[in-house]
């Protein structure tokens, strides 16, 4: 890219470490070398979390023979690990992990491009009701002793009725504007949380209820690799199209009449949005239960590393999701002799990281308006 | 370039009109003014004209590309006044469309054009409010537009800025754009525009040369306040007479 007057010669300054050099680009232009290493080391950083949360666990298995064990799909290597070890990697850890890591990076892309959306940093998946209505499928689901498979169709049929409630709700005042649909989520959440309460409230004390309050509190237990298709086809399909639209979430977070007036079709690409993160939400939650804050958090450290641009955000925000997910699902399973659930721990981690977070802008300000 | 033609609008749920009644044409190279008093529909007429807003009643005809300048924009991300600039490209190309190196060169030469290059890297919310709008005049540059209305371009800005800011439209004028602003100034539109509309509310506007239409009558009429034009100085200028 010939730009001139570029601040920051990349050339400049070769000694830096890779992290401070793209840390030290970030306000400047998009400059397409340091970013791509900025993802290579994003990369580099998920494959290295994931091999050690495989080798982490009860199980002890050595770092070096997981590695051994993946490898050996690829090159023929010499078989000296337990059978064991092999299905425990593959069978029990792999999958979980895989899921955690998806999940992260799809709750994380929806903060990031719903932040964009509304305009409001302050904004989580949660804000636009789908997480309460496929909160309700998974537990109405639950309650009927369907299979997993039922789950993930509730949830994703709930989560779907939530985001038309929601638009309907914002839109029978006549206005389409933001604050009518976040007005609207509020009131569907609501609704969809009430009827949580109704449907706890009437489940066995000894068999379902305590599966639905658990599925609630999120897990990544009992993740099969089903479930990994479960997020990566939406993740493959409504992410990939969400990060297609990067510039377009850009100019749609200088608000509703300045996008109009720069020619962008403000209504059709706002739905657009919607309908793909509600996809992402939803498959989420049919796998995971409700797993809260990590769609809020990320992406504020993301901006921190990329400035606000969201054609660079949102990849950033995916990757630092996934690696923030298995990181502290790694913890969940390895922490305490039970397992602790996850959404417990990301509100547990959240709550005072939002709070630095915070406090932090307010000292700096989120813009200097 | 543009005309309109005796063009109304009310909100969907209400009955009565914003505006009513407003007609004027404007050629290119040509600069118009819009003044009125607070409430008169100065931002709702140019949201019309934008086609933010449907008209109720009228015709509006342009040819060319409208672009718009906003009397300032709020947006909570810290973009920088590059990312901020290249958005002029807008969705021209669809939903999907990112901005090409094209758009980035065009991005630079409007930065150029209104003297903000050098703060390309620097965050558009560390800019003074003439800075700012400034780069929201090349952002509208940017799409090459044929048309570009601004909404009350000085208003608040200091004198050196809001010369600045005037000196910018008389050049886009002179460069063959028909430019549309609003201001509370009638003194900044004798020295800029060539046309003036004045608008009131309930009232028919009023459209015609700017020598001819800021008359000491016709703005006291307008604010409700005496407000002279003197011939004496070395270039006329027109105050307000505070009670």
């Amino acid at each position: 890219m010939n730009l001139k007057n570029t601040v920051n010669n990349p050339t400049s300054k070769p000694k830096l470490s890779l992290l401070a050099f793209a840390l030290n680009q970030q306000r400047y232009k998009i400059n397409f070398t340091s970013f791509n290493a900025l993802l290579a080391l994003l990369l580099a950083l998920l494959i290295m979390t994931i091999t050690f949360a495989l080798s982490t666990g009860r199980y002890d298995i050595e770092f070096i023979k997981v590695i051994k064990i993946l490898g050996s799909h690829i090159v023929d290597l010499p078989n000296d690990w337990k059978i064991v070890e092999q299905r425990v990697v593959e069978l029990v850890r792999l999958p979980r992990i895989l899921v955690a890591a998806l999940c992260g990076a799809a709750l994380s892309l929806c903060g990031a491009a719903l932040q964009g959306l509304f305009r409001n940093p302050l904004v989580g998946p949660q804000i636009i009701g789908v997480s309460s209505g496929a909160a309700f499928g998974g537990v109405m689901a639950i309650l009927l002793m369907l299979t997993d498979y039922w789950i993930s169709l509730f949830s994703f049929g709930f989560g779907s009725l939530a985001l038309l409630l929601t638009l309907g709700i914002s839109r029978s005042g006549g206005g389409s504007n933001i604050l009518s649909l976040v007005l609207g989520g509020i009131v569907t959440s609501a609704f969809f949380a009430s009827l949580i309460a109704l449907v706890k409230y009437t489940a066995d004390p000894d068999d379902t209820l305590p599966t639905i309050v658990y599925w609630l509190m999120g897990s990544f237990n009992e993740s099969s690799y089903t479930d990994v298709l479960y997020v990566l086809i939406p993740l493959l399909t409504a992410g990939v199209l969400v990060i297609r639209m990067r510039f377009i979430i850009n100019i749609l977070s200088l608000g509703e009449e300045e996008a109009h007036s720069l020619g962008v079709n403000v209504d059709r690409s706002r739905w657009m949005i919607l309908l793909s993160i509600t996809l992402m939400i939803a498959a989420t939650v049919s796998v995971s239960g409700i797993v809260g804050w990590v769609g809020l958090i990320v992406p504020h450290f993301a901006r921190m590393i990329t400035g606000a641009n969201h054609a660079r955000l949102l990849p950033v925000s995916m990757f630092i999701g996934s690696i923030y997910m298995v990181l502290v699902d790694t913890v969940a399973r390895t922490a305490s002799y039970g397992e602790i659930p996850i959404g417990v721990l990301t509100a547990l981690l959240g709550a005072p990281i939002f709070a630095w977070l915070l406090y932090r802008t307010q000292l700096r300000g989120w813009s200097n308006d | 370039m543009i005309e309109v033609k005796n063009i109304s609008f009310c909100y969907p749920n209400s009955k009565s009109a914003i505006f009513e009644g407003h007609n004027f044409s404007l050629k290119k190279s040509q600069v118009l003014a819009i003044l009125g008093p607070n409430g008169s529909g100065k931002t709702t007429l140019i949201k019309t004209l934008l086609k933010i807003l449907p008209i109720s009643t009228g015709t509006i005809q342009h040819s060319g590309r409208c672009s718009y300048v906003p009397q300032y924009t709020a947006s909570p991300f810290d973009y920088t006044v590059r990312e901020m600039t290249v958005m002029g490209a807008g969705g021209q190309h669809g939903m999907f469309s990112t901005p090409q190196k094209q758009d980035y060169l065009r991005c630079d030469e409007a930065l150029e054009k209104v003297g903000m290059l050098s703060f390309a890297a620097k965050s558009f919310t560390q800019l003074s409010g003439g800075q700012r709008q400034m780069v929201l005049i090349a952002r509208a540059l940017v799409s090459n537009p044929d048309i570009m209305i601004l909404d009350e371009p000085t208003s608040a800005l200091d004198y050196y800025n809001q010369n600045k800011v005037l000196q910018t439209i008389k050049e886009l004028a002179n460069q063959g754009k028909a430019v549309i602003f609003s201001t509370h100034c009638p003194l900044q539109a004798l020295q800029v525009a060539d046309q003036v509309l004045l608008v009131k509310k309930d009232q028919q506007s009023i459209f015609g040369s700017a020598s001819e239409i800021l008359t000491s009558r016709l703005l006291t009429d307008l604010y409700q306040l005496h407000i002279a034009r003197d011939h004496s100085f070395p270039r006329e200028i027109i105050a307000p007479i505070y009670d």
